[in-house]
């Protein structure tokens, strides 16, 4: 009889615990996951589980992107999972408000975003490139 | 050949003579038998989820002795039941961040332009 209560009571436990882990080693992902989310190998596996299960989604949805989405897409992940999530929420917010804007003002808010991201990298550069020798 | 002509009583009548006809050890364990039977009845009575369980074989009822021991098991069960059932409630209700997430890694502006 204790034993049918342990195992009913291991039983229950064990469906607790599926429905909590979600954590999948990068080594468990399907080859077309791996090559979606390649940027991210060598991180993978210090990702938090909500963070792997939504790049696992993405991962889902690569195949439909045009080569120059998945580009961007490869180049900006490891950034993204950088981010802390309030900064990501932040962004997402950000993201939604912008595109609720008329077509043209979004085209002229996205003018000045280019410019001011492209003065912030050019400063950046060379404020890192060593100082030209004086002839 | 049966006398369909027979009554309940006429039934009871046969069956006590027969019963006086039993050894003595097989009237001890009908009534053993009767015992428990009455004592699992009895028990399932006051815990109509144990009978629930019991029925289904999710359970399996003993003599009193062992009812502390089920109750608690039964409690553990339960408790387990229920935080799995917040778990995937909790699950179900987060946000799919996975398209807007591609829409913002995909788009024409860096990302730096939604998180500055």
């Amino acid at each position: 009889m204790s034993l049918i209560i342990l195992r009913n009571i291991l039983f229950a436990l064990l469906l607790t615990a599926s429905a909590h882990s979600f954590a999948q080693p990068w080594a468990a992902l399907t080859p077309p996951q791996q090559q979606a989310l390649a940027p991210l190998a060598t991180e993978w596996n210090s990702l938090s589980e909500k963070q792997q299960k939504n790049f696992t989604k993405i991962a889902q949805r690569y195949p439909h992107l045009t080569p120059e989405q998945r580009q961007r897409l490869q180049e900006r992940m490891v950034k993204w999972s950088k981010l802390s999530p309030e900064a990501r929420k932040q962004a997402r917010e950000k993201y939604k408000s912008f595109n609720q804007l008329p077509p043209e003002k979004r085209e002229a808010v996205k003018q000045t975003l280019r410019e001011r991201h492209a003065i912030k990298h050019q400063s950046a550069t060379s404020a890192v490139a060593p100082a030209t020798p004086a002839k | 050949m049966i006398n369909k002509n027979l009554t309940v009583d006429s039934i009871k009548q046969v069956l006590n003579q027969s019963t006086q006809q039993m050894d003595a050890n097989t009237i001890a364990d009908l009534r053993t038998a009767r015992n428990q039977a009455l004592d699992r009845h009895h028990a399932l009575q006051q815990a109509p989820v144990l009978a629930w369980l019991n029925h289904h074989g999710l359970w399996a009822s003993s003599s009193s002795s062992h009812h502390k021991l089920q109750h608690w098991g039964l409690a553990l069960v339960l408790v387990a039941g229920l935080f799995s059932g917040l778990a995937y409630f909790q699950q179900m209700n987060e946000h799919d961040h996975s398209e807007i997430d591609i829409a913002i890694l995909t788009d024409d502006l860096p990302v730096d332009a939604y998180v500055d």
